[in-house]
Formats: structure tokens, sequence, C-alpha cells
């Protein structure tokens, strides 16, 4: 399975209500105003809507848009 | 003595009901006495279809990150925000944050945000429910996110005392300013109740008016009043130390003088016959404030338009009174908010003072013939007014009175 990097864009814009110009690739959590308890939800959203599994280990790993890409790509 | 007595100073209002958001178009509104109840389309399913909305509210517009706030909150700072402006103070530019307090009160909090949570644990177990449910769900949390939002390091409390909530939460309020605790308080009430656990509860108990036209569904003291209407949003006072309100040349709206709160110790819905806690809160609140009775020219009634709390509150007022007092509710034009209710219909008896304008109760078509006291109905009445009573009781047997002066 490949999920590519638009279809993580959407969901975090969706979800957030961010505009979707703002989700770079090197934008950071904290740069699009996801504290702690956000990024828990936005894992939620991506594995309702993307069937993208994070667990709260990878979760803390990461800290950027493309961090999730690359983990997904590459755990898939 | 005169120092003790010193009142709390009114000196910005939010408001965000079904008859508006901003104090213009709520003032306009009420006085008109034009109903807001309508049928709601989200309630389809349910045995009562009819509510009382804010119009027109995006919380997109209005709030930072709306997705992180349930609606009741929402409203609230809304309010807040606009109850700042009109005090002319600007959040987070305060002269000392921990002298500015919250104090914001609600009966259901983030109801909408726990049915929904509820209903995702159900469906797709512990994993499956957001780690917001909390943050967005309890009841304390509209004053949590409004004291973050607007940099308030003060006292920081959500009295809950069912529908009598935002009335408690002004008259602590009060009190914080009388002790000392702090020289601002933003205080109010704050409610979303329109959610199916919310509409369904109220129904099993007959609380909600059945009637088939919404125009005429809510109507306080009426002969043919069957019951309430659910309504939304938010009421925010800023309240000063008359001397902080004087110090910084703010307008003053009007002042709080007075605060009586009791417990009918009878049943968990029903008002006590007699209405002995009713009596006990507005004579607390006339001794507190160091009036009598025959002083205060207006009382805006809790009427939700029950059969039970509309006949025993007008007796109540009748035997405190007597029937030469001005008396309507409010709630014929926003329904019930609930917690929320107490604070708007304080900032109704506030307007009516500052204007000298009491509103008429809408829908009041037929009084019942056994109630004694001066109902105004169908068209506002000017009347030049030195005092003003709101009363609110909650579920709990819980009441609340305040006496306002010009």
């Amino acid at each position: 399975m490949s999920v590519n990097l638009d279809s993580i864009v959407q969901v975090i814009a969706t979800r957030f209500k961010i505009d979707a110009n703002r989700i770079v690739p090197e934008a950071s959590f904290d740069e699009l105003g996801l504290d702690s308890l956000s990024q828990i939800e936005l894992a939620l959203s991506l594995k309702k809507d993307l069937g993208i599994s994070i667990s709260d280990d990878e979760l803390a790993q990461i800290s950027t848009v493309s961090d999730i890409f690359k983990m997904v790509n590459k755990v898939c | 003595m005169l120092k003790e007595r010193l009142g709390a100073a009114i000196t910005g209002i939010g408001l965000v009901t079904p008859a508006g958001i901003g104090t213009q178009a709520n003032w306009k509104r009420v006085v008109e006495g034009k109903t807001t109840a309508a049928i709601d389309p989200e309630l389809d399913k349910f045995p009562v279809r009819i509510s009382c909305r804010v119009p027109e509210f995006t919380p997109e517009n209005l709030v930072a990150n709306p997705w992180q706030w349930d609606r009741f909150a929402q409203f609230a700072l809304v309010a807040t925000l606009e109850a700042l402006r009109d005090a002319n103070l600007e959040p987070r530019q305060w002269e000392d944050d921990a002298r500015v307090a919250v104090i914001i009160g609600s009966g259901a909090g983030g109801t909408a945000t726990m049915e929904a949570q509820h209903a995702a644990l159900l469906s797709e177990g512990p994993s499956g429910i957001s780690p917001l449910t909390l943050p967005m769900g309890l009841i304390n949390m509209a004053t949590g996110q409004v004291a973050i939002e607007i940099g308030a390091r003060g006292p920081c409390l959500a009295p809950c005392t069912a529908c009598a909530s935002g009335g408690s939460a002004i008259g602590i309020a009060r009190d914080v300013l009388r002790a000392g605790l702090a020289d601002i308080v933003i205080a109010g009430g704050a409610e979303a109740p329109i959610t199916p656990l919310y509409v369904s509860s109220f129904a099993r108990m007959r609380a909600l008016s059945r009637r088939e036209d919404p125009l005429l569904a809510s109507r306080p003291f009426d002969a043919n009043r069957d019951g309430f209407v659910l309504g939304e949003g938010a009421g925010i006072f800023v309240l000063e130390t008359e001397e902080h309100a004087r110090r910084r040349n703010a307008r003053v709206h009007a002042k709080v003088l007075g605060y009586g709160t009791s417990a009918d110790a009878h049943h968990v819905t029903s008002p006590h016959p007699e209405g002995r806690g009713a009596k006990i809160a507005m004579r607390m609140a006339l001794a507190d404030a160091g009036l009598n009775a025959d002083q205060v020219g207006y009382i805006n009634a809790h009427g939700t338009s029950t059969p039970a709390n509309d006949i025993i509150e007008s007796a109540a007022i009748r035997e405190v009174f007597g029937n030469r007092v001005a008396v309507s509710s409010t709630k014929g034009v926003t329904g019930h908010l609930l917690g929320a209710g107490a604070a708007i219909e304080a900032a109704y008896a506030a307007l009516s003072l500052e204007h000298g304008v009491i509103p008429p109760t809408a829908n009041l078509m037929n009084p019942d013939p056994r109630m004694d006291i001066d109902l105004v109905r169908q068209n506002a009445r000017e009347q030049r007014l030195h005092f003003a009573l709101s009363n609110s009781f909650g579920f709990g047997g819980q009441n609340v009175s305040l006496l306002f002066a010009a």
C-alpha cells in the first residue's frame, strides 16, 4: 500500500480547517498549530480516512508532514 | 456598611442567542417580542422538532481552531470578545492578568462532544474516540478555554446549578469582586444543548412544548402553555469593581447590587408547591441590596412556559412583591437556554434599566387567570426604572435571584 502526499495533506486540511497551501512537506506540526492532543487526533483521522495506522510510539518520533509520508511509505 | 453594599459595575455585555449575535440585535428582537422558535431540520427523528437556534453562527469566522471547541465554548468565546469590545478592554493587554477572573456557568457543558464520542466508543471501540473528548466535553471548558484565549490568570470557576448556572456565575462574580479577589470578572453562562440526548431526555420528562406551530410554542404565563422550547447561546458580562470602572472612565450599563441563592429542598425537578426556595432567593437578593420590595420596578421572570414553573413563580412574586411590579419573561422570544438563560436574562434586565423599556412576554395571549401579577405582554412598556430583578431556577431545586440597579 502506498499513500500519496496529497491525500495526507487533504486529511489535515479537512480535519483542522487549515488552508492546504500552508501544509507543505516540511511544515512541522507546531507550525500548523497542532499540539500533542491534536497530533493524536490527526493519527485517528489518518486511520479513519486513509486506513493508515500510526502507533503512539511512532507518533512520538515524527514532527512534520513529510515524516508521515516517509513513515507510511516505508512501513507499507 | 455602605462599602459592603457596593455593587459590581456591568461595563460590557456580550450576547450570542437565538435573538441574534450582538447586544443590538438581541435588544431589538426582545423588545419587538418576536419569537425565534422554528422547526429544526436536525430534530427530524425526534418527538419534539422545535428549537431556538442561534442564527447564522459560523464559528470558522469567529474562533481560531474551532475544531478544538465544543459549540457551547464557541458561544462563550464569541460573547466574551463582544463584551470586552463593549467594555473597551483588549484581551491579553491586562494591567495585571492575575486580577482578571473568568466565571462562566453551564448546565450541560460539551454534551454534543460527549454524545458523539460515546457513539464512536460503542461503534469503534476505545481507540476510535478523539483525544479531544474531555478538553471539549467538560463543563468547565468554556471557562478554561476563554481564560486561555484572553490570558486571564485570576480566579477561574464554572458554577453548575442547571438552569440557574449563569446566574450563579454572575452572583459569585459579584462576590469575588466584593471580596477583593479580582478587579475584572468575565461572568455569565453558555449552553449548546440542542442535541439528541438532551432533546430526548427533556421530551421524556414532558418538559418540552408539543405544539405544532413553532411560533406559538414558547408562551410563558399563558393559560395554554404546554412546556418550554430548547434554546442555545451565551451571555457574558464584563464586571468590575465600581472603583476600577471609575478609574478607567468606563461606561456602566447597570450594576449588580443583590444576589440571592437558595434550594427548594423538595424535588429534583418539580418546584416547591409554595415556591419556598424561590421566595427565599428573591428576599435574599432584596436584603443583600438593602432594598424594599416596592422599590423594584421590573422582574425578568424565569417564566419557562411550563405549567408548573409559571404558576408557582407568579404566586411567589405576588407574595414577595405584591402585584404592582411589572413582570415579563423573555423566553417567549429566546426559548430556554438552560444555564445560559440566566445570563442572557440578566443582560436583558440590565438593558431594561439602561433604556427604560420593559420587553413584553411574546405569545402571551390569554394570561393564566390564576396569576395575579402585572404581566407585560403584546408591546414593550416604557417606564423609568431604578431597580430590576432576574429569577432563574434550576433542576435540583437550585434558585438564583439577581438584583440590578440603574
